[in-house]
Parts: structure tokens; C-alpha cells; sequence
């Protein structure tokens, strides 16, 4: 046994001859013929689809074996990127898996969707198992707006991606069933890296690099921005106001900043090092290390994000080789330290005459006029205050499994899981415009949120094979209990800022809340496999599952499916019919699974002490919480699929192609009320049914594949197509004006463009039935923001020592455009005012003028035409891109150097994620299109060494 | 149950003897998964919440339940006295205040999805389900005392009144929701205007019953008796029932407890004997937030920034008391700015004011127009002079004895508007039921159309509730 990379020594005599094997590796013989140093490259091997064990959660199969639709991603991938999160590493690699990043800024949050979304309203994130342990897939709310809501903290942050072993997503029911109730949206499972038997190994991996927001917009420059303003102002037969128009009147007229660059052209810069120690014998191997990693931003000013990880995996056999157990312990900590303003939205929409940003004593410039007035809103601001996230995940896993009997193994799983989240505001009075100073307090706000979780999995396994039936019999049951607590408090009135951290200096703090919630989870499950001369595969699945956040009576419920696969290519007559067939296999699999991803207690009907943010006088008092309803229970997805995995030429060409359909009803959602009934959402089950179908294509082509040179492809195309199938009555609900029964879950509903009135100058939309006003009912063109497609197309290139690598991620799908952002004319002042992009400059000027871009003007009285036109088809764009995603190019160093240097391995490479984006769309990220407010990807280089002694 | 563990104990005899204390943990094992605990996913409720029905199982904890709705009608929303409150909202829409700020409010062209106007809306009914789940919850217990179940519903049922009278002015049609049962209200339809004030008369009348006529509590914070008289004689005069309007201000002007206090710089203070009902302010940084939005120490910035009209500057005579003690001005560079002075407070965490919600000298003016509407001059004129007279202003009585009843009325609205200025929308009110708001607002705002008149229902309520009508005028 040996490495990946394939060291080790031997002592043999010289007459002898090596016999070189590993898994997922061609078998190569060498005679040593009296050689002290040998080197053998072996080439990988992708025929051997028998050996690849894929991990399936509750048990591991066969690659070649499976029967439910598995996809997988290893280290090898994983590694190459300069990605502080697992999910990043994955965008592109997968079939049926949709990441988007949420923000460029380190440590946001991603969307993941496995097939397609659906839910209307629960959660439609996937479940998170890290070493066989339930990780929460909530993005985590943070109270300081260093990520609003949408964005959020994601919960794998503190993974490290260098120490996965192995990501494999779980998608049809066959594979998810066993997770039962929380396999509807899929299963992301994550298994991280073990020791091995052999030689101790230390491993280090050092790399660096900077990162740069990967576009930027082109905007009016000052000239053009001041004739906007003036011509704004003659078009409404209107003067400039001194309080209203600063930019006009007050600040300097040549003056020309370039926002964007100022205020996110910054280079980021990204530090990671890692070391790892692993060895073992054949009873007892271990693995332990760590790493840090730090990562400045594009904005200006000392923020960033940095985090410290360590790992901890122990594994042990009897002599006997009865017992097992492993340990596995990660441990993250990181810390974020940011400011409260979106400087990304600020720098698209200051004028570009606006003021400087410092005084000429180097302090924050206001640009106060001769009342003592803020003219100018200083982006920098906020970053006079403190804000602060810091978290803490721990992840424990201990495995006993003992042979009871011969072939029936007892294993028992127990799971433990920490997370903390502690969140600092401190906010200081000159954060502020200065005339407003007096009426404001230096604050000092702390957030703290803390789960904790454990679980436990007995389980039993049973093989048995008679002649050439093999049966496999599994069963098992899962307790499961989380609790969250969430306090903060608010301290106020400070005396002065120096005092600012100290809690107990405030002259006077309140509760900013206190809340705490418990989930349990209970649920036995078994499986039964059989095989018929490892040609014919069946499997079933079952599971039981009760959840605590459905009210008495509603809290269990089953869930099964059943998995059939059919290895035609080994009947002997396909054999011979087909001899360039190495590998055919059809499956298909039917089953149901659940869906709890929503609140706790939506059930109970309860009152609440008033809390607010501040001290109060009087008594307070009692409130109600929520409107409760009691009769709300589990949603349920039904997944259909069938998919054909095809082998030519001995594995050198493999294809796989699944079609799905999955139907997912019952669902759970926050049933959107009007104000009237007290509250604006109750839990409940809406009786809509949601499908989600796709073809998914895989190839992978080994192109070339001799002694020094490997060439392998590997496109991947996924085609979903998201309906809502059946809502009985949706027109008396409040969901008729959002969903439209056989569309998509992802449209929107506009009006139809109709033109810049050409005497007028203003945006007109079709009002279709002429009833004089727009209403919902004028609201006819249904334009779905689905993916059509997306996919990556991967190159790997190896040659001796050199490898490159890259991978084109591809997404065909349209989104809103730009237009809705700004409105043009309007007074930097208001929020709605200030620089647009340079598409404006083709407004309409005078009458007869034909063009899609309403005048300027300041008048609130037009911002009703661009209301409707912002909501009508003229702000649908295409918001296709193909962004290479990734390219690295890596030189592993051979023999001789080696030897001098005492070292196993040496490896060097250069990694570049986002380095190019192809794409018409004109904001900032097509991959989150209509968004003024988020930064885009990081365009990242970097570049690392690994060596191994 | 016997079969199986007949079955078991064969099975296990046969089993090789060196094996059966494995195989014995073994079964236990697997019989133990099978029995799923179903008590294991019950939980509590959480710590910090109470269930429902604890709540009305004893006075104190019920009485906290109306304590919220205090503590909410002060902190937000539309009766906060905050820049999103009907007193300066409605003091925008009409023509006492301008603004620095652009703010639809101020220009007569909301949206039906202006944030501000859903806040508005859903405050009123947030607080209408707020009673409503507290009458139901006294309703339903048997352990309350019956001092404490007669002062409950007494306040329950004013509050929903209260909350009605302002939806139904300034929205219109509106729903009537009188019970908490979510699947029935999510899908209620509008009510007529006089189907509301049916309600709102009914309500009041239960009220003014089940009320003491003392004060409980803090100071005039809970209301009492004379608190929904007062409340039911503006109601009538809305509903132009003018007999009853002059009855129940009648009942308010000769209860002992309330003085015209001849002093305006103590109208407004918390021992203010004018004061029929005030909200405690909770936040304990301020006083109450009319002073804190209102008053003006600068020119007009973008969060203090509104300031009196031209328009009503112009209409104050000299000599006005009310000038000099409820106005106040700051000088800019080239303009002076007048802002309402009638809380001096801006920001102090020593309490010296409360939120006034009714005071006397309304009352005045309600029983001077329901007496003029029913032709009763001379003591209509009787009741407006009490008002001129405290403001130093010459006195009807004095000048125009025998001024007809078109202009007597006049007098009375304009005096309305003097008195009452930034005090919870009574001008918008008023030149809405008087049908003058076309005229008058036609002059102030250059872009003025009547169907403003009317707020639109808020979009977020059409789009979730598939009975309700939009308002006309207003896009959807």
C-alpha cells in the first residue's frame, strides 16, 4: 500500500520484481534489476468502477453497484481551489446541484439547491451530514447588517475544505429515503480525511494570493452625470433647491471620483496554511492537523476574515478484527470583522463629483453647508464602528461497531455538535451626520447565538449471500436533540467613546431578546438490498420519522422507496453483441420523502413578554407571539428517476444520463395572511403540489492516456424544469398573484412593456383591460428566472510532473435587469438618486425621440411610469454567462530533488478561481442579476506549495 | 404479545449456548428501536413564552395582556406620535406641515405599496387582534375577579373602537374583524362606513358601562369612563348625530376631573388636568416622541425635518397665544422655520410630558359644532369663545354676535385647526367629513386630485386577501 502520490521504500533484493496496485489505479509490474531508487507512474485507472466506494450515509456501495443517484466530488477537486467553503468548491461540478454565491464578501452565505426548488416556502436547503453527524443547513441570522438576512453566516464556513476526503450529494429516493423526513431537498454528505496504515506523513500546504471584485459597471462620468442633473431640472421646469441639490449648488463642478475603484477596487489578499500528521499501523491509524487561514476584503479600511481550524480523526480494530470504532472530532473558529454599510450600492450611486472622503485634517468629511447641514453622506462612516462576528463549531463523531455474529454487525453511531455565535456592535456617535450627534447615544450591542445537538444511531447490518444471491439487511434508528439559544442585550448612553467595550459602563443596557428552541427528532429505519450475481440489484427502504415541530397527532409519519438496477452489459449475449460495451447499467428508483424545515412551535398558541430594544417605563406586558394553528404536518416529495450509466471502450468514455421527476406536496409554508387576522403569516400545508423534472448528462472521456501523457474530459449538464402542477382554488388564495398553476415557482409576473411615449417622454405599459389603472389583472407577461441550463465543462491535462486543470461553469437563464436600480435625475440626497450606469444616456430628449429610456427628471410625480416600467418585461434581460471558474496548473517535483531535499513530495501550483466571465448582462454579477447591492465574485489567484515528508 | 415472546425463547434455545448472551443483548437491541418513543418529539413550550390559556387564569397575568397594548400604542405605529403615527402623517397629507424630506406623504401621492401606509394599517389591526384575543381570553375563564373582567373588556372593547374610528376614516371601506379565528379573517370582505361606526357606537356604549369613572393606574394612562364619552362624542359628530355629540361633550365638559387650564405652556404636561387620556412613553431616553419628531433646534435636517406651513403661519391672527406658546421658530440663513411647541420636550429621560390622545378643549369645540349644527348659536358661540378666550383672541360673542350659522361653522373648523394643530390628524379629518378638503387642498398642493382624499387599502392586504376591493383611484 502507498499514497496517492506513490512513495514509500522496500527492502528486496534486486532479482525481484514489484507489483504496484492501488485503488482507482492501473496495475504495473517493475523488476528492480539492482535499482536503489524506482519511480513508477502509475496511470490512473477509470475503468475500475468496481473498486470506487461511494459513500451512501447510513452504508457505502459500490460506484458500480449503486442503485440510487449519487454524485460526488473528492479531494482531488476540492483542494485546487482557493475556497474558504466546501459549497464553492462544488459550483459547476455537479449534476442537479445549483450553488450561487450570495456575495463576494468572505464568509457569506451560498444557495444550494439540489434539483430544483421544492418548496414554495420551507426550507429548500439540503440536509448536512458532516462524518455521519447533522449539521444545521440554516444560514445563520446575523443581527448587525454585515450580512442582511438573505445573505446570511453560512453554518459550513467553519469546514475546512482541505480536509474533505469526499462531498457526495445524495439526490433520488433510492439514496435519500434513509434520511427520511429530511432528505426531500437532498443530502450533502461530507467525509473528512483519515488515517492511513503505513509510514507517519506530515503534510503542509501553504498558499497565498489576492482576490479582486471580478466586475465593475461603467458610469456616467461628471460632465455627463451634471447635464443629467440640469437637464432633470429643466425637464420639470424646475430650479435647483439649496438643501435638495448640493451637487449642483455646493460641490465642486470638475471635481470626478471613481467610486467603485475607491470603495471596492481594493486587492484582497488571502493567506492559508495548513499542516496535517497521519500515520498508523494495521490496528490503529490516525490523522490530526490543522490550519489557518486569513482573508482581507476589496473595501477599504483594516476588515477581513481569518479562522483557525483543527481535526482530530482516530480509527482502531481489534486483533480480531471485531470491534471498530473511530473517532472524528473538527473544530472551526472564525471571526469577522466588517462594517455596516453596503459600500457596494454607495460607490454605484455617488455622484461623481461628490466630495472628498477626508477633511484636510484627515478626518471623516461631511461636507456641512452654512446652516450646518449634511450635504454629503460619508460611505466611511460606519467604519467608525465596531462590528464583529465570532463563531465556534465544534463537530464530534464516535463509531462502535462490534460483530456480533459472523456477518451481523451491531454499530452504533453517537454524534455531538456545538455551535457558537457571538456578534459585537459597537456604534459611536461620530458614525454620524454631526448635526444629528446630539440626539444620538454611543451603543453597545452583543448577540449571542448558541446550538448545541446530539444524536445517536444504533444500528444493525446483516450480509448474507446463498449461491449467487447476496442479501443485506439494515436497520437502525435515529435520536435526535437540538437546542438553541439565542440572548442579546442592548447597552446604552455611554460617556464617552474610550469606554465603549465595557458592558458595565453604560448608564443603561436592556434585553435585546432571549429566546431558546428545542427540536427532537425520533425515527427508526431499515433497508434491505439483494443482488442476483451482482447483476440484478433491489433495494427497499424505509423509514419512520418524527419530528417535534409538528403539534400532537401530526408529529410522525413513513417514508420508503425502492431502488432497481439492472448491470445488462454483463449478460452474456450483450457481451457479445457489443464487445466496445464495457459498462452498461440501467437504474431507476420511486420513493417518498419528507420535508421539516420549518420554525419550532408554530403549533402552540403562546404569549410573549414585550421586548423591545430599549428600557422601558410601565409594565411592559404580555403579547400574543403567533397565531398558532395545530393542524399543519409533514411535507411530503415523491422522487421518480431513471437513469442509464454507459461504459465504451473499456470505461475509457462513461455515460451517465438520469431523468427525474420529483413531486413534492403537503407543503410547509408561512401561509401569507393580510394584516387584518393581527399577523402577516400562519404555519400551515398548502395543497399545492410542485414539480421539478430534469435530464441530467454526465461524460466523462479519458482522450489520452499513455505512460507520460493523460488528457480526461469531463462536461456535465443539467436541464431542470420547475412547475407548479396542481393548486386546487389558487385564484381566492393570496398565492394567485404570485404563482400561475403549470409555471414555474421562479416567475414573475409583469406588465407588458409598451414604449417611451414619444411626446411625453415617460415609460407606458399596456393596461390589457383598459379599466384605466394597473392592477394585478394588467400583469400578463409571466417570465420564469429559472436556469434553463447550466453545467461545467472540466479539461484535465497531465504531463509527467505537470498537471493543468480547468473548469468552464455555463448557465443559460434570463433575470432582471438594471433599469429597475436607478432613476435617473434624481438628487444624490435621496436614496432613490444620484450616478446610473452609462445605458441612461439614451433617454428621451425631445418630443419624437424613440427610445426605451424615460427622460431624466427629478419629479416625484414620474416615478410612477418607472415604477411600472421597472415592473414590466422591458427589465428582463438575459442573464446567461459562462465563467471559468476555475484553472490551476500544478507541478509535482520528481526524484532526485526529492531525495536531497528529505521530502516524500513537493508540489507547486497556481490556482485562479472567476478569472473570466462571458456574459451579455450588464450589472455587476450575473449570478445574482438585479442586484445593486452585492459585491461580485472575487476574481482569486493564488498560488501554493505542498510538501510531505 | 405472547407469540412473539414464545417465538423468541425458541429461537433462542436454538442458538449454540456460547452465543445466547450476544444474541440476548441483540433482541433486546432491536426490540427497544422498534418501540419508537413517541413521548420523545413532545416538547415544551419555550421559556420565555406562555401558553395561551395561562394567561386569563388569574388578574395579574390577564391585566399585563392589556398592558402590552398600552405599551404598543405608545412605542409604534399609528399612535405613537412617530413620523410614520397619524399625527404626523395626517398633519403632512393635509395643510399643516411641510417637509424637507421627500415623502410622499407630504405631496399627496402615496402608493397602495408605501411601506408607511402598510405600517399604518397593520398597526391598527395588530392592535385590533390584541383586544380582540383578550376578550375572547376573558370570555373563556371562569377564575377571573369580576373588577378586573369588567375593566378588561371595558378598555378591549374602547381600544377596538378607537383603532376603527381612525380606519375607517382615513381607508374608508375597511374589514371589520372582531374575533381572533385567522381562517375567516384572512378572507373578510370590506364593510360599509356604517357598518364600522355601528360597531364603534356599540362598543363604546359597552364600554362606558363596564368603565369606572376614576382613573386606574398611572396617572390618566388607562382610559376611564369619561374617556369613552369623550371618544363617543367626537364619534357622533363624525356621524353628524349632533344630539348625542352635544350630550356626551356635555357629560366630559362638566365632569369635575377635567379643567380648561388657562395657562398653554401646562396643557401638555403630565399632571395636566385638561387631559382626558395620555400614553405613558415607555422609551425611558425620551419623553414623548411628538416632542422629539416635531421640535426643531436646527434648520430642518433630513431626520428632523419638517416644519408649520406657510399657509398655516399665515392663517394665525395677531395676537394669538397660541403663536407665541405652541410655536416655535428657528432662524436659518435665508428663511425662518415655525414647528409645533406644544411638547417642550425633546429629549430628556426626565418624564415631564405625556402623549395626550384627548384633551377638553376638543370637546369645547365638538359640543360648539354640534349646538351650531342644531342651530343653537348663542351657545355654540358660548363654547368657541372658551377657546378664543384662552388664546387672547377677540371673542365672537364680542365682535360678531350675530353671525349666521354658515359662518359660525366656518369659525368653528378654522378654530378646529388652530387648536387642534399636530394633534392626531384632526385637520385631515376634518376637511375630509366637512367636504372642504378639494377647496383647501386644491390652494396648498399644486397637484392635488380628490381621490387622494381616501388612503389606498395597502396592496400587501389586496394581494392577501382575495375579497378586498382597491381603492379607487390608486394603482395595484
Amino acid at each position: 500500500m502507498s499514497d496517492t502520490d506513490g512513495a514509500f521504500s522496500l527492502r528486496v533484493s534486486s532479482a525481484d520484481i514489484l507489483v504496484f496496485s492501488y485503488v482507482g489505479f492501473k496495475k504495473i509490474e517493475v523488476s528492480v534489476n539492482g535499482l536503489e531508487v524506482l519511480n513508477v507512474q502509475m496511470a490512473e485507472d477509470v475503468a475500475s468502477l468496481d473498486e470506487v466506494v461511494v459513500n451512501a450515509g447510513y452504508y457505502s456501495v459500490k460506484e458500480r453497484e449503486r442503485t440510487g443517484s449519487i454524485v460526488r466530488v473528492t479531494a482531488e477537486d476540492i483542494e485546487k481551489q482557493p475556497v474558504n467553503n466546501p459549497l464553492a468548491a462544488l459550483q459547476g461540478r455537479m449534476t442537479g446541484v445549483d450553488i450561487r454565491q450570495t456575495t463576494g464578501i468572505p464568509g457569506g452565505g451560498f444557495n444550494i439547491q439540489i434539483r430544483g426548488r421544492n418548496s414554495i416556502a420551507a426550507g429548500n436547503n439540503p440536509l448536512y451530514i458532516v462524518d455521519g453527524v447533522p449539521v444545521s443547513s440554516e444560514r445563520l441570522d446575523s443581527y448587525s447588517s454585515i450580512f442582511p438576512y438573505e445573505i446570511g453566516v453560512d453554518p459550513l464556513n467553519t469546514i475546512n475544505p482541505n480536509n474533505i476526503q469526499s462531498i457526495e450529494i445524495l439526490k433520488d429516493a433510492d439514496a435519500t429515503a434513509i434520511y427520511g423526513s429530511r432528505g426531500a431537498n437532498g443530502v450533502v454528505l461530507i467525509t473528512t480525511k483519515k488515517g492511513k496504515a503505513g509510514r507517519t506523513q506530515i503534510d503542509i500546504n501553504v498558499q497565498t494570493g489576492i482576490g479582486e471584485a471580478s466586475n465593475k459597471m461603467k458610469l456616467l462620468n461628471t460632465e455627463q452625470y451634471l447635464e443629467m442633473r440640469y437637464e432633470a431640472l429643466a425637464n420639470d421646469g424646475a430650479e435647483p433647491v439649496k438643501n435638495i441639490d448640493p451637487d449642483l449648488l455646493l460641490w465642486d463642478q470638475n471635481r470626478y471620483t471613481d467610486w467603485q475603484e475607491k470603495l471596492f477596487g481594493g486587492a484582497a489578499s488571502i493567506t492559508d496554511i495548513q499542516g496535517f500528521v497521519s500515520g498508523g499501523n494495521q490496528q490503529t491509524s490516525f490523522r490530526f492537523g490543522g490550519g489557518v487561514r486569513k482573508e482581507n476584503t476589496v473595501f477599504p479600511g483594516d476588515f477581513g476574515y481569518r479562522k483557525i481550524m483543527g481535526s482530530l480523526n482516530l480509527s482502531h480494530r481489534s486483533e480480531n478484527q471485531r470491534l471498530r470504532a473511530e473517532l472524528s472530532i473538527t473544530y472551526g473558529k472564525d471571526k469577522n470583522n466588517l462594517f455596516n454599510n453596503n459600500l457596494v450600492e454607495n460607490a454605484l450611486k455617488l455622484a461623481p463629483n461628490a466630495p472628498g472622503l477626508y477633511d484636510n485634517e484627515g478626518n471623516l468629511n461631511w461636507e456641512v453647508n452654512d446652516e450646518g447641514i449634511t450635504t454629503f453622506l460619508n460611505p466611511l462612516a460606519p467604519m467608525l464602528n465596531t462590528q464583529e462576528v465570532l463563531s465556534n463549531n465544534l463537530i464530534v463523531n464516535s463509531v462502535l461497531s462490534y460483530e456480533l455474529l459472523k456477518d451481523l454487525q451491531l454499530k452504533v453511531s453517537a454524534g455531538y455538535t456545538d455551535f457558537k455565535q457571538h456578534e459585537t456592535i459597537l456604534t459611536t456617535k461620530d458614525s454620524y451626520k454631526p448635526e444629528l450627534r446630539p440626539y444620538r447615544d454611543y451603543s453597545h450591542r452583543r448577540l449571542n447565538q448558541e446550538g448545541n445537538s446530539w444524536i445517536i444511531e444504533p444500528q444493525l447490518n446483516y450480509s448474507k449471500s446463498i449461491k449467487n444471491s447476496n442479501f443485506d439487511f439494515l436497520i437502525g434508528a435515529t435520536w435526535q436533540r437540538r437546542l438553541n439559544v439565542v440572548f442579546g442585550i442592548d447597552a446604552y448612553g455611554y460617556s464617552s467613546e474610550v469606554l465603549l467595550n465595557n458592558i458595565n459602563a453604560a448608564l443603561e443596557s436592556s434585553i435585546l431578546r432571549d429566546f431558546q428552541n428545542e427540536y427532537k427528532y425520533n425515527a427508526i429505519y431499515g433497508r434491505i438490498g439483494y443482488n442476483y450475481k451482482k447483476r440484478y440489484f433491489i433495494n427497499l427502504t424505509g423509514r419512520r420519522d418524527g419530528s417535534s415541530r409538528f403539534g400532537p397527532g401530526k408529529q410522525f409519519a413513513n417514508f420508503g422507496a425502492v431502488g432497481a438496477a439492472w448491470i445488462f452489459s454483463e449478460e452474456i449475449l450483450i457481451k457479445n453483441t457489443i464487445p466496445f460495451l464495457s459498462f452498461g447499467k440501467i437504474r431507476g428508483s420511486y420513493g417518498t420523502t419528507g420535508n421539516d424545515g420549518i420554525g419550532d412551535y408554530g403549533f402552540l398558541s403562546t404569549y410573549s413578554a414585550i421586548t423591545q430594544p430599549l428600557n422601558f417605563r410601565g409594565n411592559g406586558g404580555l403579547y400574543p407571539t403567533r397565531l398558532a394553528n395545530s393542524d399543519y404536518s409533514w411535507e411530503t416529495n415523491k422522487k421518480l428517476e431513471g437513469a442509464l450509466d454507459l461504459g465504451f471502450i473499456k470505461d475509457r468514455i462513461l455515460l451517465s444520463v438520469n431523468w427525474y421527476r420529483n413531486r413534492s406536496s403537503n407543503q410547509l409554508v408561512g401561509y401569507r395572511l393580510p394584516y387584518i387576522t393581527g399577523f402577516n403569516s400562519v404555519q400551515a400545508n398548502l395543497p399545492a403540489t410542485v414539480q421539478n423534472t430534469g435530464w441530467e448528462f454526465q461524460l466523462t472521456t479519458t482522450n489520452i492516456r499513455s505512460q507520460d501523457v493523460a488528457w480526461t474530459t469531463n462536461v456535465n449538464l443539467t436541464i431542470p424544469k420547475n412547475k407548479l402542477v396542481d393548486y386546487p382554488n389558487i385564484e381566492v388564495t393570496p398565492y394567485a398573484s404570485t404563482y400561475e398553476i403549470g409555471k414555474s415557482l421562479n416567475i414573475r409576473k409583469l406588465y407588458q412593456f409598451q414604449e417611451v411615449n414619444p411626446e411625453t417622454g415617460l415609460y407606458e405599459v399596456v393596461d390589457i383591460n383598459e379599466d384605466g389603472r394597473y392592477t394585478i389583472d394588467d400583469r400578463v407577461a409571466i417570465i420564469t428566472m429559472d436556469r434553463n441550463y447550466y453545467g461545467g465543462f472540466q479539461n484535465t491535462f497531465n504531463y509527467k510532473g505537470f498537471r493543468v486543470d480547468f473548469l468552464l461553469e455555463f448557465v443559460k437563464q434570463k433575470g432582471l435587469g438594471e433599469l429597475g436600480n436607478y432613476f435617473p435625475g434624481f438628487t444624490p440626497v435621496y436614496d432613490i438618486g444620484g450616478n446610473v450606469p452609462i445605458e441612461f444616456i439614451k433617454r428621451w430628449q425631445k418630443s419624437g425621440d424613440l427610445t426605451n429610456v424615460q427622460k431624466y427628471s427629478q419629479a416625484a410625480s414620474n416615478l410612477t411610469p418607472y415604477n411600472l416600467a421597472r415592473e414590466s418585461t422591458l427589465n428582463v434581460v438575459d442573464a446567461s454567462f459562462i465563467r471559468l471558474k476555475n484553472i490551476s496548473l500544478a507541478y509535482n517535483f520528481q526524484g532526485q530533488l526529492l531525495e536531497k531535499l528529505n521530502l516524500n513530495q513537493l508540489g507547486v501550483s497556481i490556482q485562479a478561481q472567476n478569472l473570466w466571465t462571458w456574459t451579455n448582462y450588464f450589472g455587476l454579477d450575473p449570478q445574482s442579476p438585479g442586484s445593486r447591492t452585492t459585491l461580485p465574485a472575487l476574481r482569486m489567484v493564488t498560488a501554493s506549495v505542498h510538501l510531505q515528508f | 404479545m405472547k407469540n412473539i415472546y414464545n417465538t423468541i425463547v425458541k429461537m433462542l434455545t436454538k442458538v449454540p449456548y456460547q452465543n445466547r448472551f450476544r444474541t440476548i443483548i441483540l433482541v433486546i437491541l432491536i426490540v427497544s428501536m422498534l418501540v419508537s418513543c413517541k413521548d420523545f418529539v413532545q416538547i415544551d413550550p419555550p421559556d420565555s413564552e406562555i401558553v395561551q390559556e395561562m394567561v386569563f387564569t388569574s388578574d395579574d397575568v390577564a391585566l399585563s395582556a392589556i398592558d402590552a397594548v398600552y405599551h404598543n400604542l405608545q412605542y409604534s405605529g399609528f399612535s405613537s406620535g412617530r413620523t410614520n403615527s397619524i399625527t404626523i402623517l395626517c398633519a403632512a397629507t393635509a395643510d399643516i406641515l411641510k417637509s424637507f424630506n421627500t415623502n410622499p406623504f407630504y405631496e399627496n401621492v402615496i402608493t397602495s405599496d408605501n411601506a408607511t401606509i402598510l405600517s399604518l394599517w397593520s398597526s391598527l389591526y395588530q392592535r385590533i387582534y390584541e383586544v380582540n384575543a383578550i376578550l375572547e381570553g376573558i370570555e373563556s375563564s371562569s377564575s377571573l375577579s369580576e373588577t378586573v373582567r369588567k375593566q378588561l373588556q371595558g378598555e378591549a372593547k374602547f381600544i377596538r373602537a378607537f383603532s376603527y374610528f381612525y380606519l375607517v376614516n382615513l381607508y374608508g371601506r375597511v374589514p371589520l374583524i372582531t374575533a381572533t379565528e385567522y381562517q375567516s379573517n384572512a378572507v373578510m370582505p370590506q364593510s360599509d362606513p356604517s357598518e364600522i361606526y355601528k360597531q364603534i357606537v356599540a362598543d363604546l356604549t359597552d364600554s362606558e358601562t363596564l368603565l369606572d369613572n376614576d382613573y386606574h393606574g398611572d396617572l390618566r394612562t388607562r382610559v376611564n369612563k369619561g374617556t369613552v364619552r369623550a371618544m363617543l362624542a367626537r364619534v357622533y359628530l363624525f356621524m353628524e348625530n349632533w344630539e348625542q355629540a352635544e350630550r356626551y361633550a356635555t357629560m366630559v365638559i362638566n365632569d369635575p376631573l377635567y379643567t380648561l387650564l388657562p395657562d398653554l405652556d401646562q396643557v401638555f404636561l403630565k399632571e395636566s388636568t385638561e387631559t382626558i387620556w395620555h400614553l405613558l412613553p415607555v422609551d425611558s431616553r425620551y419623553n414623548t416622541w411628538e416632542g422629539y419628531y416635531l421640535i426643531l433646534e436646527q434648520v430642518p435636517n433630513s431626520q428632523f425635518s419638517t416644519s408649520l406651513t406657510d399657509s398655516f403661519m399665515a392663517s394665525l391672527e395677531e395676537p394669538d397665544l397660541r403663536k407665541t406658546h405652541w410655536i416655535g421658530e428657528v432662524e436659518g440663513i435665508s428663511d425662518t422655520y415655525y414647528y409645533p411647541y406644544k411638547y417642550k420636550v425633546k429629549l430628556d429621560s426626565n418624564l415631564s410630558e405625556y402623549s395626550v390622545v384627548f384633551r377638553l378643549a376638543e370637546q369645547y369645540l365638538i359640543r360648539a359644532e354640534a349646538r351650531a349644527m342644531q342651530s343653537n348659536l348663542t351657545n355654540a358661540i358660548t363654547d368657541l369663545d372658551a377657546i378664543k378666550e384662552r388664546a387672547d383672541l377677540p371673542l365672537i360673542a364680542d365682535t360678531h354676535p350675530g353671525i349666521d350659522r354658515e359662518e359660525l361653522l366656518a369659525a368653528i373648523w378654522e378654530e378646529r385647526k388652530k387648536e387642534l394643530f399636530a394633534e392626531w390628524g384632526h385637520r385631515w379629518l376634518d376637511i375630509k367629513r366637512t367636504g372642504n378638503i378639494d377647496a383647501v387642498l386644491s390652494e396648498e398642493k399644486p397637484n392635488w386630485q380628490s381621490y387622494q382624499a381616501m388612503f389606498p387599502i395597502p396592496q400587501h392586504e389586496y394581494l392577501n386577501n382575495p375579497n378586498l376591493e382597491p381603492t379607487d383611484g390608486y394603482a395595484y
